[in-house]
């Protein structure tokens, strides 16, 4: 059933992408949120044109990634893209009916552990860790506030 | 006994001058001096410098550079597309927004985001404009954090810091005259965003203030200044006005400070009306740079603030009113010092706070009485 779905990438002018080495970050501005995406699941979120099925998906990221791609990996990626809202909206969830992620996981089989999708949020460093956290910070230590 | 250069300090410095010979270092000593940069908060910089005079023979350092620059570069995506989305939105509104430092001064000053650390976003909009623009953000989902004082508001959404000023600093300590800035504020576009910049005269004596008000306390502080005064025109004052010799003594200590990170830049002459001012703010140039060799930067109070503020003036009749700009605001603000005596009753409202105030006070002036031989 899952598998004649053409899913679509959020897109437009509130989405900001760009690839840091392997890796690509999305900013998406109407929810305010950021992600890091691996190889792998860009690459199938790439595919998302709304124009590919699943199977077509599968073949044209093995191509990309040069290495096999099952369907399942296809859908397991796709639930981790839709849960992310990096997907627009779609009213089925991808994994088959009663099966956990944990089972699709081991459907992919250990093969394709390196092609797993990973999709970190992304969160700016405190301050303290970028500079060196001497406690200098203007705002904790800083002059006099208003009453 | 001469006292020690902090470790790391002088490879640091060569680099920064572009001396650095990666071969006549070891690697322990780059990874020191990659300690130190985060300390100093110019590690985004160094990282550049080091990673374009590497070579294989250090697989340690290679490794730690990578991760380094490549931690750079997200936080820059998240900090830049943070920035274009919130001038978006104030630019929606029809909100005139300037962008302070962050990613966009970055971009212009080093050439490349990525190579200066942000720590949050400041943004300065009319005095005005104070209460719809903290709306835009709430509606944002930012939430006010921390608390507000003379010239700014903090906000914060995840781990996203926005402070929202209407001055670029305290007016009780310094008088920017920022709606004049305003009026030369020139418009430009952030990533296709329409946004506004101060004028580039202003920008520098911004980054100068800036500098001061945190006592040059992180080499960051000066390697701005350095870009700054490399590519920023000196603004046009009044000459022998005392908002002249302010921003004057300011400037030049601001330029000594940058001449001593770099060599190679000139002091403009015109800062300092008087040579004894000039020797006297090179005296102070030299102390803080020693300071920054010798140990890392102390936590600042606001006593301290003043006091530094106190020392670049040279002209009698402005230390008189520093003087009693400080008494004003002794006696109409609260300090750190009132909330931390307030906190130990766990107490933490303002109008507590200002209950408690005279006893702090008292205690204070107790203290400090002469005691008896």
């Amino acid at each position: 059933m899952t598998s004649s779905l053409r899913p679509r990438n959020i897109q437009g002018d509130r989405i900001t992408i760009q690839d840091v080495e392997t890796e690509t970050l999305i900013y998406d501005e109407r929810r305010h949120k950021a992600w890091c995406l691996n190889r792998s699941s860009a690459s199938i979120w790439r595919l998302c044109d709304g124009q590919h099925t699943v199977a077509q998906i599968a073949a044209l990221a093995a191509v990309d990634l040069g290495s096999p791609v099952s369907e399942d990996l296809v859908l397991l990626t796709l639930e981790e893209l839709r849960e992310k809202d990096l997907l627009e909206p779609q009213t089925v969830e991808f994994l088959p009916r009663g099966l956990s992620r944990r089972q699709m996981i081991s459907r992919v089989g250990l093969a394709a552990t390196a092609l797993l999708p990973v999709i970190a949020a992304l969160t700016a460093p405190p301050a303290s860790a970028q500079s060196g956290s001497t406690g200098t910070d203007d705002r904790v230590s800083g002059g006099y506030k208003e009453p | 006994m001469k006292p020690e250069i902090r470790p790391g300090m002088q490879s640091l410095l060569d680099l920064l001058h572009g001396d650095a010979c990666i071969r006549d270092v070891s690697e322990q000593e780059w990874m020191r001096v990659l300690d130190l940069a985060e300390q100093e908060n110019v590690l985004p910089w160094t990282v550049a410098s080091l990673r374009s005079l590497f070579h294989d023979s250090m697989p340690k350092l290679a490794d730690r550079l990578h991760a380094i620059h490549r931690n750079a570069r997200i936080s820059t995506f998240l900090w830049t597309a943070s920035l274009r989305s919130t001038l978006a939105d104030f630019h929606r509104r029809g909100i005139p927004v300037i962008s302070l430092k962050g990613p966009w001064l970055a971009e212009r000053l080093y050439g490349d985001a990525s190579l200066r650390s942000c720590c949050d976003l400041d943004l300065l909009v009319h005095r005005s404009d104070i209460a719809v623009a903290a709306d835009l953000l709430t509606d944002l989902g930012f939430l006010p954090s921390g608390r507000p004082d003379d010239y700014a508001r903090p906000f914060h959404r995840g781990s996203i810091s926005v402070e929202l000023h209407h001055d670029v600093e305290n007016p009780l300590a310094f008088n920017f005259d920022v709606e004049a800035a305003w009026s030369r504020a020139r418009y430009a576009e952030f990533q296709g965003v329409p946004a506004r910049l101060l004028a580039p005269a202003d920008e520098l004596l911004f980054l100068c203030l800036h500098g001061t008000r945190h006592r040059f306390e992180r080499m960051s502080h000066i390697l701005d200044l350095v870009f700054a005064f490399r590519n920023l025109p000196l603004p046009q004052t009044a000459p022998r006005s005392r908002h002249a010799s302010e921003s004057g003594n300011i400037l030049a200590l601001s330029a000594m400070m940058a001449n001593r990170l770099d060599p190679r830049l000139q002091i403009p002459d015109c800062l300092c009306d008087r040579l004894e001012n000039r020797q006297s703010l090179h005296q102070l140039a030299d102390q803080l740079w020693q300071e920054r060799m010798l140990q890392p930067a102390a936590v600042l109070d606001w006593r301290a603030k003043h006091d530094f503020y106190l020392a670049i003036e040279t002209r009698r009749w402005n230390r008189l009113l520093r003087h009693i700009r400080h008494a004003r605001i002794l006696l109409t603000r609260l300090i750190d010092a009132d909330f931390a005596f307030a906190q130990r009753f766990n107490l933490t409202r303002s109008w507590q706070v200002w209950l408690l105030r005279p006893l702090r006070l008292l205690l204070s002036a107790v203290r400090t009485l002469p005691t008896s031989p």
